[in-house]
Parts: structure tokens; C-alpha cells; sequence
């Protein structure tokens, strides 16, 4: 009698816990919408611009007023390796700290399916400047209103990095500006940043998962390469430092979560 | 069938042998909770949590009973991913139907129903959230522990006399009566919830000992949970919790103060098969309360507070919760 209660039991328990849904083997069709968030940091810490003091490099301490950089060229892989590239006359996004929209990309007509991996490119690449004012449709204008052109000849500035600094020595605040870009075509400081994610980004008619990047900006300072504002608090075009400061910014990108 | 001091030594052991694999897992494992959730931030956690949890699902005699439950707990949690992002509040407020009921000596079957009221207070807003939230339902099995002679107290079985000691084994479901918003999960503690929305598995496995003047009841129970239909999986939990009372008898009535400590240990959360980061954690945390017993009334309160956790990758804490019981023994 006991026994049988007990199997009964555990024969509940057993037919309770082999309920699950198994719907692995869908087949997915459709396109649907990917969005791309930029989220600025600096180390650990959201960044806000204007009033918040961060600490760089030896003695130095920052006070951030714009932050801003073009993303182009973006490419979705997914889980079974098929690239989707977002067409390129509609692949350069300017991200500013201080325009919350342009911080967030929301590419249509994504191909449903399971990613796992995005490409893209920091700045804008030798093939599209070449293809003159003309080829760049109202990318150009965009970049002009954005403050991310130097000029036609110099082209545009992939990277602008302001504020103000202190240090032990500068104890003052000093304004410091990092500015890169290619410089038209002898200088080519365009970079790719490929990351590939921790889960999934699900594409699906009816399903836009979200992938949130972090760009840690303490990178631009305090990189591959370490930059003393006391030493340079202006580098704008500039044959050695540029390649330095695009080389530090392309490591500044992490995917910290995929929402679906 | 069981009787002596040596076959329970036995048993013991062999439910210690039996447990360790489940504790072992749960640590590696689990994070949400369902039942707890209510109460465990991490799991599944708070707002399924609805149900028992730390606070048990049963008062510290072990006595058939209906009664309601009102639970109140507190955590904080980063409205964001960064360090400077901004901390916000919740407070949940639990208001339950609770109750064991006898099927036979042996066998009886516990439930708990669970209205949930839930704030979330930002530095710039308040959410709201209330309705019912998920049920459960266990039935038990009581294995009664008898010596040759002497009183213990209640006594079951017509001849022989209870030693004191109990085992209960518990089998149940946690039913996904409470609503689950995906769009909730997006927030850095998604327990901020009246349901899982899964229907789950509960095991739990009770040992009571009752004296004349102390009492000791221990807990531990394993939480196993399924996909929603947004398939969104709260992590496995492990549970145990262990509660040491006295009791003073006055004339008209019973004071029987406790002291106590539970810990919780979830799995990551897993949506479409893969886990989710900064999903899994423990806590620990420490109780002190009271019941009164008049007659066939049971009074409770008990004040729980975190010893030591790390839920959702710190960015979840637990604070204190408070729970006021009136029971109605059968």
C-alpha cells in the first residue's frame, strides 16, 4: 500500500518533469529586425558627459564633452556561417554620446535566422571615399551637420574624443581633442572589429533581438597604446599617433548581451 | 516496518547518500526559483517566487492547518549595466492561502496560493505589478519515528509512541497560474515577475524533531524548472532551510520563539537552450521569529535577513523580508 503510494508519487513527479517544449527543429524564413545598441563607458562605469571626472593615465583626470564615431560596413553571421552584409549604401551610422537615437542602429530586412557573430568597421573604408562627393550620398551631409568631416581633401574623422584634463602638473583645466581619421587617401586608418556573442541574436519575423555593445572610451587613453594628454592634448592628423589611437579604439567594443 | 534508533541512523545516511548528488548540482546549477523566487532575488526569483522558500511551506509543530500568510521582502538591483547605473527598489508583497491537509496518516498534501502586489521604484518612476501569482501543490509522505516507550507528544498510531523524529518526503508542482512578461526579463532582475510561467517540479525532503521543550524542523528542497512558452528557463534551485524552537507553555497558551538559517542556490536562467550570464547565485540568510498557539490558533511572524550572497552577478540584493502568518490547525 505504502509502496504503491510512493510510486504513484514518483510516477506524478516523473510525468511532470518530461514536459518540455522541443522545437529545434523549425525551419525559419522571413526577414525581420536586428538592433544595434552603443553603449559609451568609461572602464566600469556608464559615461556621461560634461560633469563626470574620470581617471587616465598617471595623474591625469578627464572631463569628456563629446564623444562620437562612425560604424560602417556591418556583416551578421549566423550559427551555420551564411554572412548577411547590410547593403552598403545604407551601412555608415554616426554614434554620439549626446543624440540618444543615433545611439541605437535598427537595421531592416535581416534574413531570419540565429546569429552569433557581427563585423563592422570603425571609420570609413578607402572604397567608399574613392568613390568621391558624388558616391557618398547623404552620408556626406550627415558626417558635414555631425562635425566629422575635416574637409573634403582630408576627409572624414572617423573618431572625436573631447573634453577637459588635469594632471599634477596641469593643474588648470586644459582642453584636449583626439580627432582620427584616413587623411583622403595617403593615411588609411580604417579598422574591422568582428565579435562574435555569447548567445544567439534570434531573427524572426515577429522577434528583434537586441545586441548591446559597450565601448569602454578609456581605451582611447589608456589602450594598446598610452596617450599623456600632457604630452599631446591635441593630436588631429597625425602620421604616427592616428594609426595608435585607431588601433586602441578598434579594442574598445565588447558585445555585453544579446536580448532577445 | 522502521522502528529503533539503529534502522534510523540508517535511513539517515542513506538519504544523506541519496541528497548529495542534488546538492552538488544545485551548486553548480541553479538559479531561479520558483517558489522562492518571491523571495530569492535570483531566481526566478522574486516574483515567482510566490510561494515558500525560505519560509517553508509548513508552521513549526507539524500540524494540519489552513491559514494566510503575508510576505513582505525587499532587494535592490542596478536599473543598468554599468557600475554608476542606477540602483533601483522593489518591494514585494506576498498575501497567501496556505494550508496542509491529511489524506491518511501517512499522507497528506500541502498548497500554497499566492497574491502578489509588486513595486519597482526608480529614481524617476514607480512600477506596478499585482495579480495572482503561481500555486503550488505537494503531497507528503510521512514516515513517524516511534520508541518503546514514553511520551513524545502526538500520538499517531494507536500503540506505539512517536520518538519525536519525522521524515517527510515531498513531491509537488509549482502550476504557472501567475503571468510572466518577457518584456520584464530585460531588466537586471527578472524575479520582478507575478509567475515563471513554467510549470515546475518541487522535491523536498523534511526531517522534524519535536521534544517536549525543543524542536528542530530542517528543509531541503530541489527546485526543478521548465521553459515557459516564451522559452525562458529559470535555473534549477536548490534549497535548504533549518529552523531550532523552545517552547514555554503558559496556561492559555503556547510561545514557541525560533531561530534559524536557509540558504538558496540557483542555476542560470536559459532562454532558447543557451545560458544567460549573471544569472546563477546563492544566499544565505538567518531568521528569529515566533509562533503563539491558542487553542486551535497559530499566530507566526518571523524576520529573515541576508547573511551573505551573490545573486546575478552582485547586481541584485537581497534585503530584508518579513512574514506574519495566522493559522487555523484542522
Amino acid at each position: 500500500m505504502k509502496i504503491k503510494t510512493l510510486a504513484c508519487l514518483v510516477m506524478l513527479a516523473i510525468s511532470i518533469i518530461s514536459c518540455s517544449s522541443d522545437d529545434s527543429g523549425e525551419t525559419i524564413t522571413g526577414t525581420g529586425t536586428i538592433l544595434i545598441e552603443f553603449d559609451n563607458a568609461y572602464q566600469d562605469s556608464d559615461l556621461l558627459l560634461g560633469s563626470s571626472s574620470y581617471n587616465a593615465s598617471g595623474t591625469e583626470k578627464i572631463k569628456i564633452s563629446k564623444v562620437k564615431y562612425i560604424i560602417s560596413n556591418i556583416k551578421l553571421e549566423d550559427e551555420d556561417g551564411n554572412v548577411y552584409v547590410v547593403p552598403k549604401n545604407e551601412s555608415y551610422f554616426i554614434i554620439d554620446e549626446s543624440n540618444e537615437d543615433s545611439q541605437m542602429i535598427e537595421l531592416s530586412d535581416v534574413p531570419a535566422a540565429n546569429y552569433t557573430k557581427i563585423t563592422y568597421g570603425l571609420g570609413v573604408d578607402q572604397a567608399k571615399y574613392l568613390e568621391g562627393a558624388n558616391g557618398q550620398g547623404d552620408f556626406l551631409i550627415k558626417a558635414q551637420e555631425a562635425g566629422m568631416m575635416w574637409s573634403w581633401q582630408a576627409g572624414y574623422k572617423f573618431f572625436v574624443f573631447e573634453g577637459l584634463y588635469t594632471s599634477a602638473t596641469t593643474t588648470t583645466e586644459t582642453a584636449f581633442a583626439y580627432h582620427m581619421g584616413s587623411h583622403g587617401s595617403s593615411l588609411d586608418n580604417y579598422k574591422e572589429v568582428s565579435m562574435s556573442f555569447a548567445n544567439t541574436a534570434r531573427v524572426r519575423t515577429n522577434m528583434s533581438p537586441i545586441i548591446h555593445i559597450v565601448a569602454d572610451l578609456s581605451n582611447t587613453l589608456m589602450g594598446t597604446t598610452v596617450f599623456k594628454l600632457d604630452d599631446a592634448p591635441q593630436i588631429h592628423v597625425d602620421a604616427v599617433k592616428s594609426p595608435q589611437i585607431a588601433t586602441n579604439i578598434s579594442a574598445m567594443f565588447t558585445v555585453h548581451h544579446i536580448h532577445n | 516496518m522502521i522502528r529503533g534508533l539503529q534502522s534510523f541512523r540508517g535511513i539517515c545516511f542513506s538519504l544523506v547518500f541519496a541528497l548529495l548528488p542534488l546538492i552538488m548540482e544545485a551548486k553548480t546549477c541553479c538559479n531561479e526559483s520558483h517558489t522562492h523566487s518571491l523571495f530569492e532575488p535570483t531566481c526566478d526569483l522574486c516574483g515567482c517566487s510566490t510561494s515558500a522558500g525560505s519560509f517553508g511551506f509548513g508552521s513549526l509543530k507539524n500540524s494540519n492547518f489552513v491559514g494566510l500568510r503575508y510576505i513582505y521582502q525587499n532587494y535592490e538591483s542596478k536599473d543598468g549595466i554599468f557600475e554608476n547605473s542606477p540602483i533601483s527598489k522593489e518591494q514585494f508583497n506576498t498575501y497567501q492561502i496556505w494550508g496542509r491537509v491529511p489524506i491518511t496518516e501517512e499522507i497528506y498534501v500541502s498548497s500554497i496560493m499566492p497574491y502578489q502586489d509588486l513595486y519597482r521604484t526608480f529614481e524617476d518612476r514607480v512600477e506596478h505589478i499585482n495579480g495572482i501569482g503561481d500555486m503550488n501543490v505537494i503531497g507528503w509522505y510521512q514516515f513517524t519515528f516511534y520508541k518503546k516507550q514514553e511520551a513524545g507528544e502526538i500520538n499517531f498510531s494507536m500503540d506505539k509512541v512517536p520518538s519525536g523524529h519525522r521524515i517527510q518526503i515531498g513531491i509537488g508542482a509549482k502550476l504557472p497560474t501567475g503571468e510572466f512578461e518577457e518584456a520584464l526579463t530585460d531588466r537586471v532582475n527578472p524575479g520582478f515577475q507575478l509567475g515563471t510561467g513554467s510549470l515546475d517540479g518541487i522535491f523536498s525532503l523534511n526531517h522534524g524533531y519535536s521534544g517536549s521543550k525543543i524542536g528542530v524542523n530542517t528543509t531541503t528542497t530541489y527546485y526543478l524548472k521548465t521553459a515557459n512558452k516564451n522559452d525562458y528557463r529559470f535555473g534549477n534551485q536548490f534549497s535548504f532551510a533549518s529552523n531550532v524552537y523552545y517552547s514555554f507553555p503558559k496556561t492559555t497558551h503556547i510561545i514557541m520563539p525560533f531561530l534559524g538559517v536557509s540558504g538558496d542556490f540557483y542555476n542560470a536562467i536559459e532562454q532558447f537552450g543557451e545560458t544567460l550570464p549573471d544569472t546563477s547565485g546563492e544566499s544565505y540568510s538567518g531568521a528569529i521569529g515566533s509562533e503563539v498557539v491558542f487553542n486551535r490558533f497559530t499566530v507566526g511572524a518571523n524576520y529573515t535577513f541576508p547573511l551573505k550572497q551573490s545573486l546575478f552577478g552582485d547586481n541584485v540584493k537581497a534585503k530584508n523580508k518579513v512574514s506574519i502568518y495566522l493559522n487555523l490547525t484542522l
